[in-house]
């Protein structure tokens, strides 16, 4: 499956981008999917903090998750770090 | 999650904010309400985000304090550093209070002292007692995360985090007292403006205010006038392959960065070069600039007394305009109590208008 990741936000304020093609666990299928309901992509965003925006590319659909760095849930973190290091500009 | 809803329509009480910015040094009390109300429209999506009362504003005091260290009382503007021992979680280890010696660690000791510099600027130039006005204690994350390349001001635990940097692109992000000016600039944006952080000119004035801000305590730190500082942003925490780059350009925007690492800077110069919808960060070089005019003209002193008694009197969704607006009349009520020159007002509009917003 394929995911992409563009971020932005934090003092540094680069806006950055990574793709991966990776099988995505049950688990973590549901996390990304419970936390896309939870806060629907594109409300505004109330923190300056670094954000972070997954986009998941299903046959069916695009699932469109953000995140602020204090939200990133601990399960997320070695996906979200695999495509940190990928990421340019 | 409690909902709230506001009998003032928010749109009439920017309005009436908007009136009363011009008539005082003080913020308006319709100023205080739009404030309150935006903070209770976001708390209907994050309750972390509602607004908090005076006895609510506590900084995370650590659960075990080792033997010798010193935890300051609430609301003393004291300081905590804590080591995150690169974990992805806050607050993991308490290692320096108030007054305690220096740690072993330099980074932690960066933070430490830059903490204290931006306080002693907020309270001895501008008379802030730290970030809420209130005397809220200041608190400092080290060693966040593992190669994390950024540091935030996270605006609902109330805290300063700083990553080690990737080494690629940034080296340690407490290298800069710009750094951590700025983001702690976030937290008094937060209890005073509380600027929308949206992709237009609300949110480009939110970062444009740490940035103006995050300079002028640079500058004083370092002993630098209006006319000796560099006026770049970042600049000294890019990793060694990287250096003589800088994030932001604030003299002349656009031009802090091209590389292959980081891409190109997309800010532009003024408003012939203004888009919608765009990440805070690019557009704030906007009135970054016109900060750096007018201090050109009145000192960085006077231009950042003017900028911060603005940011006291605008509103959650105020644009350039509103800011100039603002910047004109604080600026001509610190002329008569010569607190400014004389001639600041015509210096703020006539940067604004260079700058295309007035």
């Amino acid at each position: 499956m394929r995911v992409t990741l563009e971020t932005s936000g934090g003092f540094t304020g680069l806006r950055r981008h990574a793709t991966l093609d990776t099988d995505l666990n049950d688990d973590l299928q549901s996390l990304l999917a419970g936390l896309s309901a939870a806060e629907p992509a594109g409300a505004p965003a109330a923190s300056a903090q670094p954000r972070y925006r997954l986009t998941v590319h299903h046959p069916t659909g695009d699932q469109i998750t953000e995140l602020t760095e204090s939200e990133v849930p601990a399960a997320l973190r070695p996906l979200l770090t695999e495509l940190l290091r990928r990421a340019t500009p | 999650m409690a909902y709230r809803c506001t009998f003032v329509p928010p749109h009439v009480l920017d309005h009436i904010a908007k009136v009363q910015a011009q008539q005082s040094a003080e913020p308006a009390s319709a100023q205080r309400s739009a404030v309150v109300s935006a903070q209770f429209r976001r708390g209907r999506r994050s309750p972390d985000a509602l607004p908090l009362g005076q006895d609510q504003r506590l900084t995370a005091e650590p659960e075990i304090v080792p033997p010798g260290l010193t935890i300051p009382k609430p609301g003393t503007a004291g300081r905590l550093v804590y080591d995150d021992l690169n974990q992805w979680t806050f607050d993991v280890t308490f290692i320096r209070g108030e007054g305690d010696p220096s740690v072993a660690a330099q980074n932690a000791n960066d933070a430490y002292d830059y903490l204290g510099i931006v306080r002693a600027y907020y309270k001895d130039r501008l008379g802030r007692e730290s970030i809420d006005n209130a005397g809220l204690n200041l608190v400092a994350n080290v060693n966040f995360g593992v190669g994390f390349d950024n540091a935030f001001w996270d605006d609902a635990g109330l805290r300063m985090v700083f990553g080690n940097g990737s080494g690629l692109v940034f080296k340690d992000l407490t290298a800069s007292i710009d750094v951590c000016a700025h983001e702690l600039t976030h937290g008094v944006t937060q209890f005073s403006a509380n600027l929308n952080y949206t992709n237009d000119q609300s949110g480009a004035l939110n970062e444009s205010f740490s940035d103006m801000l995050g300079t002028a305590i640079d500058a004083y730190a370092n002993n630098h006038d209006a006319h000796s500082h560099n006026w770049l942003i970042g600049d000294e925490i890019m990793a060694d392959d990287l250096y003589g780059e800088a994030l932001r350009n604030m003299a002349e925007p656009g031009t802090a960065f091209d590389n292959p690492l980081m891409g190109r800077d997309p800010q532009p110069r003024d408003m012939s070069g203004y888009f919608e919808p765009a990440d805070p960060h690019i557009m704030s070089g906007i009135t970054n600039r016109w900060f750096y005019l007018i201090s050109q003209d009145l000192g960085l002193d006077a231009a950042t007394l003017i900028m911060y008694q603005t940011l006291q009197n605008l509103w959650p969704n105020a644009k350039f305009a509103d800011a100039a607006t603002v910047a004109v009349a604080q600026a001509r009520i610190l002329a008569r109590n010569n607190l400014v020159p004389r001639q600041s007002p015509q210096t703020v509009r006539g940067a604004a208008r260079q700058q295309g917003f007035w």
